[in-house]
């Protein structure tokens, strides 16, 4: 391996760990070892042995930032934070002040709005940092990225659960939280809140391994207030309409949102992933 | 060697070194490999990083006659207040380890 090689590997394997100056900085701190080493004689090869794997020095600098925990938080990873809790106190209340006057037009607005910013948290916002995971060794890596697939097969059950149940049960009265048992059934409620425990027991488990293993489970937390919103608003929606021809119109508007959605997402997280990889590498090819 | 032991030990030794002389960084993780082989070099340059970031240390760039301008560590205030106590806990428990009497076991 040579210089250029290693710097790569490890500005990879810093890469969304930390923001760009700390990448920076710790690429520069290595450059100049090059360089100590290279006056002393050794050759690139030989110096990349002693320094160790990319992978290890960005495992151990991770390891050791992480041991003190205050002001430990990124700014990035409080800002996303913050966004994804600034839109779902926005849809809870865009749907509050709608909750009078709905007409059609409205209806397939707010329809648009539901579906494609909670899903942009869902299944695209972070969706990204998945793929970036393949690129670092950590113990907590396979279960997060089990953690995000459960919570988007979650968000897509309850979607096609609640655009089916009420297609078939053609006379069902959604309520707040609160379903008519008689109307459909004690199997399919139980489906419903299974679900919904699914997501918080997620929800619960990522607060607990964000605070006691690694900062990476914020990504999770994105998600899951993604998944909390979406069905929040898709609930309070049927809520407030009380027709029924009305709601299967408004699901089946959706559904076009949703693929769009989740398409642009898959798209936008591709292009974000290549320009911050691009930025973040190429003063070292300077 | 245990790992929460070894950080601590590390920590210190660092820490000391840092306080006998302002030392170039390169310079730091080679001494440091050289008392402690089986420690991966990363490691040292973790301890290190995370030091300066805490305030123990402090980072200013110097230049050695005709040499490239490199980045050299020197301690702080805090640092010292930090090594004085990582010191003396070291030496108390160095202490109960020595009252106690701790040896090897033989297997009977």
């Amino acid at each position: 391996m040579n210089k250029k090689t290693f710097m790569r590997k490890l500005a990879i394997a810093l890469h969304w760990n930390y923001n760009s100056s700390d990448i920076e900085d710790i690429l520069n701190d290595y450059h100049e070892f090059f360089l100590a080493g290279i006056t002393e004689g050794k050759t690139e090869n030989e110096l990349c042995t002693e320094f160790g794997k990319p992978k290890e020095i960005a495992n151990n600098i991770r390891k050791e930032s992480i041991r003190k925990k205050a002001g430990n938080i990124s700014i990035t990873t409080l800002l996303r934070l913050i966004l994804a809790i600034i839109i779902f106190a926005f849809l809870l209340l865009t749907f509050y002040y709608t909750n009078a006057n709905t007409n059609m037009i409205l209806d397939s607005i707010i329809s648009s709005i539901i579906i494609v910013f909670p899903l942009w948290f869902v299944l695209g916002g972070e969706i990204f940092k998945v793929y970036c995971y393949f690129y670092q060794s950590s113990n907590n890596k396979k279960k997060i990225v089990l953690l995000h697939i459960l919570l988007v097969l979650c968000a897509c059950m309850t979607y096609l659960f609640i655009a089916f149940s009420i297609k078939d049960w053609n006379s069902i009265y959604v309520q707040t939280l609160e379903f008519n048992l008689y109307e459909i059934g004690p199997f399919v409620t139980g489906i419903f809140f299974f679900l919904i425990g699914i997501g918080l027991l997620i929800f619960l488990y990522s607060l607990y391994g964000f605070y006691n293993y690694s900062l990476q489970y914020y990504t999770v937390i994105c998600h899951c207030i993604g998944y909390i919103s979406f069905f929040l608003c898709l609930i309070n929606s049927q809520h407030q309409l009380d027709d029924v021809s009305r709601i299967n119109d408004i699901l089946s508007k959706t559904i076009f949102p949703y693929g769009a959605g989740l398409l642009m997402a898959i798209l936008f997280a591709i292009y974000i992933h290549q320009i911050e990889r691009r930025r973040k590498i190429t003063w070292m090819l300077k | 060697m245990d790992a929460q032991m070894k950080k601590g030990i590390l920590e210190m030794c660092i820490l000391y070194l840092v306080s006998k002389e302002n030392v170039y960084g390169y310079d730091l993780i080679k001494i440091m490999h050289k008392y402690f082989p089986d420690v991966n070099e990363s490691t040292f340059y973790a301890v290190l990083r995370r030091l300066s970031k805490d305030g123990s240390t402090e980072i200013y760039m110097g230049q050695v006659s005709g040499g490239p301008v490199r980045k050299y560590y020197k301690i702080t205030e805090n640092g010292i207040k930090y090594l004085n106590d990582s010191v003396t806990d070291w030496n108390n428990i160095n202490e109960i380890i020595h009252i106690i009497g701790v040896d090897f076991v033989h297997n009977k």
